[in-house]
């Protein structure tokens, strides 16, 4: 029983291991064994691929440091980093976000339709508060 | 509140409702006799004209003078005139890549991290350079100018500080300017900004709780903001998900834009002099205020619709009872 306990574990591990190793030349996959919560204090909403048994996955904070966010509050890139290596091990995306990302995790496409864009401008030629 | 309907009548209330008028009636005298102008001022924001930006321009910073506004991304640095026309801003020949700007009585005062100077632009363009001691920028995450000189924001492995930057020729001065201590935990550290209000700096981080400080001269606090959770949570919010920008000077408040990164929804908040938000609004649209110009009561915003704009709002001071008029403490 123990052996196939022991068995589960590393096949669990390497088949996390292949999901982390496919992003090197594919677009980040997130499937449910690889993906996992990180630091509540940091984006708990946000959900990231990443490989299991990185620095990441033993419950420190991850710093997105790789995140772009312009004067403007537009989110340009999501893309976490390793805290030590610097390397990007994930493409972060927001739940509920409508942004789409390249592999590279910038940002894809904001841009609305024309009749929406027009009804926004006119709601704020003048804006109170 | 009315106070005159609240007085009893001999009407089928009875004696007891009619107690119960009027100590509401008592009880809300303040209210009653609280003159309009001592309400929270509304801002009308007006917008005055719209200058087209390039497509997925990440802008930097920027600022707002009278007449026109200056902005700067990784790449170089523009000044749009709101009568027309923009230029891209070269020192030298070559483009500025700028770590910071601000307003000064001679012009435009910038640190250019390519060339390792202070810049100063004047009106007519003209670039007067001062060199840094070389490596100072590099662990520099924020610029602000101060009078006679920059701050500087400065991270090494562990340690973070907010140092003085005073040129005096070709020497250097540093001073090092205590940082409060809320804004030192280690989760806010990559989050922090550093700009410039009425030439005194102002130190805030982009993460819940929005807290931003304002330092005289002598590196004391004078204002200290510190956003208050159950305002943010009546909008629905997801706290983790915005993102704070830094306060604008409106002359007599503040106006910071809470960004929500996962959605385009937008929350204004107005604040007094104090720091204290004595309004609010929530916008669902990419739009963002990004400088101020309290002399010309000007601001300007980037808007992300079906095109990327840099807009140019002017703005006014009302109160709810008069509405639409001018206040007269207006700039």
């Amino acid at each position: 029983m123990r052996a196939h306990l022991r068995m589960f574990f590393v096949l669990a591990v390497l088949s996390a291991g292949y999901a982390g190793t496919a992003g090197a030349t594919h677009c980040w996959r997130c499937i449910s064994a690889a993906c996992v919560r990180v630091s509540d204090q940091l984006h708990p909403s946000y959900v990231s691929c990443v490989d299991m048994g990185s620095y990441c996955t033993l419950g420190s904070p991850c710093e997105p440091t790789l995140t772009a966010i312009d004067a403007a509050g537009i989110l340009h890139k999501a893309v976490m980093a390793h805290p030590v290596t610097n390397r990007a091990v994930g493409r972060w995306f927001a739940t509920g976000a409508s942004w789409r990302t390249d592999c590279g995790g910038n940002v894809l496409g904001r841009s609305m339709r024309v009749a929406d864009a027009s009804r926004l401008r006119r709601e704020f030629a003048q804006i109170r508060v | 509140m009315d106070c005159i309907a609240n007085r009893g009548s001999d009407g089928p209330a009875g004696p007891i409702p009619r107690r119960l008028g009027l100590v509401l009636c008592l009880s809300a005298v303040g209210a009653c006799a609280r003159p309009a102008s001592t309400r929270a001022p509304e801002i009308v924001l007006e917008e005055s004209l719209s200058l087209p930006l390039p497509e997925s321009v990440q802008i930097r910073g920027a600022i707002r003078l009278p007449d026109r506004t200056f902005y700067w991304t990784q790449g170089g640095a523009w000044m749009l005139w709101d009568g027309g026309g923009k230029a891209e801003l070269r020192c030298d020949g070559r483009p500025l890549k700028l770590l910071g700007a601000g307003r000064t009585a001679e012009g435009i005062s910038a640190l250019d991290t390519s060339r390792t100077a202070a810049i100063l632009v004047d009106e007519s363009a003209t670039c007067t350079t001062v060199p840094i001691r070389a490596g100072l920028l590099d662990s520099t995450v924020g610029a602000a100018p101060a009078p006679g000189g920059w701050n500087l924001l400065r991270q090494r492995a562990w340690s973070l500080k907010l140092i003085r930057l005073a040129p005096e020729g070709s020497d250097q001065m540093l001073v090092d300017l205590p940082l409060p201590l809320p804004l030192l935990d280690s989760v806010a550290r990559s989050w922090l900004y550093l700009s410039s209000v009425g030439g005194n700096v102002v130190v805030g981080t982009h993460r819940p709780p929005f807290q931003w400080v304002r330092l005289d001269d002598q590196g004391r606090v004078s204002v200290n903001s510190v956003w208050k959770k159950p305002a943010f949570a009546a909008t629905g919010g997801t706290e983790p998900n915005w993102h704070g920008l830094p306060p604008l000077d409106l002359g007599k408040g503040y106006l910071q834009v809470l960004v929500d990164l996962a959605s385009d929804r937008r929350l204004l908040r107005i604040l007094d002099q104090s720091g204290n938000e004595i309004r609010s609004r929530e916008l669902v649209g990419a739009i963002a205020f990004i400088a101020s110009d309290p002399e010309s009561a000007s601001a300007v915003a980037v808007r992300v619709l079906d095109a990327t704009e840099l807009v140019v709002y002017r703005w006014r001071w009302t109160t709810s009872q008069s509405e639409g008029v001018p206040d007269a403490r207006s700039p």
